[in-house]
């Protein structure tokens, strides 16, 4: 009875703030009792609070609210049901893994790096193989298709598509792994951050993330100040108007920061983030609606760099940004940090910033294949990779945000002030804030048609 | 010939006739059945028969079409200046009497040992705007000669610019190297031949050369052709967004699209337009055997 | 002649400009692979050189087995390749065939075709067949795979040779009642040699740079030097001081056995044929 009068009035003080609140059905779920705890509740109203979000991030929904390990974990595994020790017995009986991951140097460093640290650990011998997304997510569906039970991979990074590639084709192991893992709870309870969606491709619990990129306004700060620059994600066009030539992102097809920042323009252009979040993909909304969104790219194609050509890769234009070849551009944090740290970009001239209301970045991380031959070590391994200690390592090597917030708390302030680095406060900004993700299949189609659409010259 | 020596001859080729069977065939009826939708091998085919990815391919208003043009054209502006290269350089040293040593003979091969990777990566780094070509091509271009405002784009450029450049730096030893050993081999006396009988070197080449070469000729600008024709890596690296190489096409559409269909349709169509060129090839061939 | 001492600058001038324009791109691989620090404002040289990427690739890469890989797959390749198109090269190429019966000719244009096959659809031909008869991630596999497009480059070259060779010297072997093997052995191929060594030659540098192949149906056990290249310069990643500096982990031993290649070959020239 406590419990729920405390629910209640946590969701009573939380509507307060939300001058919206009176026509949200909030009242009727308290009453029918469904939802008793204040996270919970609180999820809720994160997910409905995107009507408002202004005021949903002012109500003050805390998804770092996490919960202590139990501290009687055993008690409540039947025997047939194997605990967390079990598991860890059962990893070293197995005692071999195969991970598998693609992504650029710094990610191949990071992950060598990570798997050598664990089967030191773990005394698991480790192989890491980096590959390219496509021919790892190939090769498990051949071998499911092919009805082999002894798969040659146990953990395999992804991004969203091939994440539902691999979904849809009987790859995944469907466990809710996520949920397994002891250090699974410290990753902040968002419904974006890989519990429910990846990309917004449903999960089930079966996807760990590991490394959350963020797309950046990039700009010369030794020609611009930050006030010059587009405060909104769609103030690029006016932008490049008065700054001829100065602009350019790369092709949609071969660099993430390209799509990214597109699938946000297609959220602000056409629609609003609601009408696509957590929604299927129907391919009619993108034929009717998308106009505005082809119309703006193709009038910002004129104001561009060299009109008509795209740089090949989120590299390509870090490269003509660090050449002053171009002033502004959207990008990674990894990216220009790599720039940093390899000397082919002067920190000096990198300013960089995300605009309003946000460009929604992935989490890109690991699940494990339905044929994997040794589950238990891949989740021992999934285990330590969400550690603090391990997850310290993703802003370290890659120049990326950790999954995990506290391993962004307990970096050096000097990491943290790293001219790469957009934000400082990730738990305010990201845990509390305004967040969202790509829609994947939204974004998939996007790019299938950016060529015909603004590339191509008809 | 006596049917001894017939039976001889397919044993001789029996090992290439069975690795063709199984090692291209395989391949090759696949992705003839897949671009009919009749497989399942890829994630997108129907699995019935279908004409769609056909039609698309030559539909004129989708890109397909567009594709396989500016791969022939690229191809063939890199086949021709490749070769003459290789041609003019083996025939100067021909006739400058320029021994090939070693050393020479070995640094000529050298990009043929470079990693075609990082020889793309290379002429990316040597052509973008702030790379060496780049800076001398614009102090050329828009400083000296004021010819535009505003330098073209050497890499990812619409018209293949730095395919053609990177391309040509790639082939061009293997037209010499095919061509040079020809000239080693040619007899020497039918040239002093020519010469007492006082033709001049344009003459010499033209009705001496070039005839007695023609099968070298013909096979190092086929190969040179399709060698192009197919290259994926320095299109993939330094192509533009569009227009794109047939085989960036096939990948683009395969792999980071997963439209199998297309991508089946284009390399069925990318093999016959290659076979049209090979079978020209062979009448070319058995005219330059007969007058070798 | 036109050979006049005072005209031998030209000779100089045009084979020094062969050489630079060989060499310039392959100086820029190793001004990258050595550049620790090069602002694109001081376009004109690096700042700072060092071997930091060397260190990175160490320890971060399998390099050397990645490169005994590499290697090895190629050499196989080669031997296989020039196995299989020695004899076929001979009843294509040789003068004394005369016309060849329909079924030869179409064998010998058939096997054309790899050279205008894209790879990736090899690859993903070959994918479900593989995972069928169980060569995927395999050695063979991949040798296999690789000699696909090395064949017909090694024929075309081999069957060039064999043109080049007077019909009279079999048919006097054979007057003479030697046997076929012995007039393939003694005759041809002391002749074609130089066919044989371009053709080889280019069968190995093909599957020595071959990477899509490898990647689709050698992952993730076979992993060689261009899929770790094309880790650094694929759309997505382009990194050009650690792909420079992983080129030249492929480049140098390359080129040094090309250089001793080279010289063996020509201490041995059994080259000038059409005499």
């Amino acid at each position: 009875m406590t419990d729920k009068t405390k629910g209640k009035s946590a969701i009573a003080r939380k509507t307060r703030t939300l001058p919206e609140a009176d026509e949200l059905p909030v009242a009727g779920i308290a009453r029918r009792g469904f939802i008793q705890t204040a996270g919970t509740a609180g999820l809720s109203l994160t997910m409905l609070g995107f009507i408002g979000r202004e005021e949903a991030h002012a109500a003050a929904f805390k998804p770092d609210l996490t919960m202590e390990p139990n501290p009687h974990p055993t008690f409540g595994y039947p025997n047939w049901f194997p605990s967390w020790d079990e598991i860890e017995r059962r990893a070293k009986a197995e005692g071999k893994l195969n991970v598998s991951a693609w992504g650029g140097p710094e990610t191949k460093d990071h992950f060598g790096k990570i798997c050598a640290a664990f089967e030191k650990a773990s005394g698991i011998k480790t192989t890491y193989t980096h590959g390219d997304w496509f021919a790892a997510q190939q090769q498990v569906l051949n071998e499911v298709k092919d009805k082999k039970e002894q798969g040659s991979i146990d953990a395999i990074f992804l991004w969203g598509k091939p994440f539902s590639n691999l979904m849809q084709g009987g790859g995944v192991w469907e466990v809710p792994i996520l949920d397994i893992l002891p250090n699974g709870r410290k990753i902040a309870y968002r419904p974006e951050m890989g519990r429910f969606v990846h990309d917004m491709v449903p999960t089930y619990g079966t996807f760990v993330p590991h490394v959350n990129w963020q797309d950046c306004y990039v700009y010369n700060k030794k020609k611009f100040k930050r006030e010059d620059m587009p405060q909104k994600v769609t103030g690029v066009l006016e932008w490049a108007k008065e700054n001829k030539g100065e602009f350019s992102y790369c092709d949609v097809n071969k660099g993430g920061s390209g799509h990214t920042w597109v699938m946000m323009l297609i959220y602000e252009l056409t629609g609003g983030y609601e009408k696509y979040a957590f929604r299927p993909f129907v391919k009619e909304i993108a034929d009717k609606d998308w106009q505005p969104l082809w119309d703006y790219l193709k009038e910002l194609e004129q104001y561009c760099y060299k009109p008509g050509t795209y740089p090949q890769g989120n590299n390509a234009v870090a490269q003509l940004f660090a050449a002053g070849e171009i002033t502004f551009c959207p990008n990674w944090d990894a990216v220009m940090a790599q720039g940093v740290i390899g000397g082919t970009l002067d920190p000096e001239i990198l300013g960089l910033f995300v605009p309003e209301p946000g460009i929604y970045s992935p989490m890109d991380g690991f699940t494990i294949p339905v044929n994997a031959p040794n589950k238990a070590a891949a989740l021992v391994f999934l285990n330590y990779i969400t550690s603090v200690e391990a997850q310290m390592q993703v802003p370290q090597v890659i120049g990326a945000y950790p999954v995990v917030t506290e391993a962004w708390d307990k970096q050096t302030d000097k990491e943290k002030n790293q001219p790469y680095h957009p934000v400082k406060d990730l738990r305010a900004w990201r845990d509390l804030g305004k967040m969202g993700a790509r829609h994947g299949e939204y974004m998939f189609h996007m790019m299938t048609q950016w060529v015909d659409k603004i590339a191509r010259k008809n | 010939m006596s049917p001894r020596r017939q039976l001889g001859n397919l044993l001789l080729i029996a090992p290439l006739t069975i690795f063709l069977l199984v090692m291209v065939m395989v391949p090759l009826v696949i992705a003839m059945l897949s671009s009919f939708g009749l497989t399942t091998v890829a994630p997108g085919l129907p699995g019935h028969f279908t004409l769609q990815g056909y039609r698309d391919f030559f539909d004129p208003s989708k890109p397909s079409l567009q594709a396989l043009w500016f791969t022939f054209k690229v191809t063939l502006i890199t086949t021709v200046i490749s070769t003459s290269l290789g041609l003019g350089l083996a025939l100067f040293m021909h006739f400058r009497k320029i021994r090939l040593n070693a050393a020479l003979s070995f640094l000529v091969k050298v990009p043929l040992f470079m990693p075609y990777l990082v020889t793309a990566f290379v002429f990316w780094v040597l052509l973008y705007p702030r790379g060496y070509i780049g800076i001398i091509f614009e102090i050329i271009f828009v400083e000296f000669f004021r010819l535009a405002e505003e330098a073209p784009a050497l890499v990812a450029d619409p018209y293949g610019i730095a395919i053609i450049v990177c391309g040509s730096w790639m082939r061009f030893p293997y037209a010499f190297v095919i061509i040079h050993g020809l000239l080693q081999m040619l007899d020497p006396s039918l040239e002093e031949a020519a010469r007492t009988l006082g033709a001049r070197t344009g003459r010499i080449v033209r009705r001496i050369h070039l005839p007695l070469l023609g099968y070298g000729l013909l096979s190092a600008v086929l190969l040179n052709f399709l060698a192009l024709f197919i290259a994926f890596s320095i299109p993939f690296v330094l192509g533009a967004s569009w227009p794109q190489f047939l085989s960036v096409f096939v990948y683009v559409n395969a792999k980071d699209q997963g439209n199998w269909l297309a991508g089946y349709t284009t390399s069925v169509v990318y093999i016959c337009v290659a076979l049209a060129i090979a079978y020209f090839y062979t009448r070319a061939l058995a005219k330059a055997r007969k007058h070798a | 002649m036109p050979k006049r001492s005072d005209s031998r600058w030209v000779d100089w001038l045009v084979i020094g400009l062969v050489v630079w324009l060989i060499l310039f791109p392959v100086v820029v691989v190793f001004l990258y692979a050595f550049a620790t620090k090069w602002f694109p404002s001081h376009w004109w040289w690096p700042q700072e050189f060092g071997i930091n990427w060397f260190r990175k690739i160490l320890t971060s890469n399998n390099i050397v087995t990645a490169m005994l890989n590499s290697y090895l797959i190629a050499a196989v390749v080669t031997l296989a390749t020039i196995g299989v198109t020695f004899p076929a090269a001979y009843v294509f190429g040789a003068r004394t065939q005369g016309n060849n019966g329909s079924f030869i000719q179409l064998v010998e244009g058939f096997s054309n075709i790899p050279l205008a096959f894209p790879t990736i659809t090899v690859g993903i031909g070959l994918l479900p067949f593989y995972a069928k008869i169980g060569l995927l991630s395999s050695f063979p596999g991949v040798v296999l795979a690789h000699m696909i497009m090395a064949v017909p480059y090694a024929l075309r070259a081999m069957v060039s040779s064999f043109l080049m060779v007077p019909p009279e010297y079999e048919e006097a072997a054979r007057n003479l009642g030697a046997s076929r093997a012995l007039i393939l052995r003694k005759i041809y191929l002391p002749l074609v040699w130089p066919g044989m060594m371009a053709g080889g030659i280019f069968a190995f540098s093909w599957s020595l740079n071959e990477f899509v192949l490898i990647l689709l149906l050698g992952y993730p056990n076979i992993e060689t030097i261009p899929v770790q290249v094309y880790q650094f310069v694929g759309g997505y990643y382009l990194h050009p001081q650690q792909a420079a500096a992983l080129g030249l982990f492929l480049l140098v031993p390359t080129l040094a056995l090309m250089f001793l290649v080279e010289r063996t070959v020509k201490s041995s020239a059994v080259v000038p044929a059409g005499a």
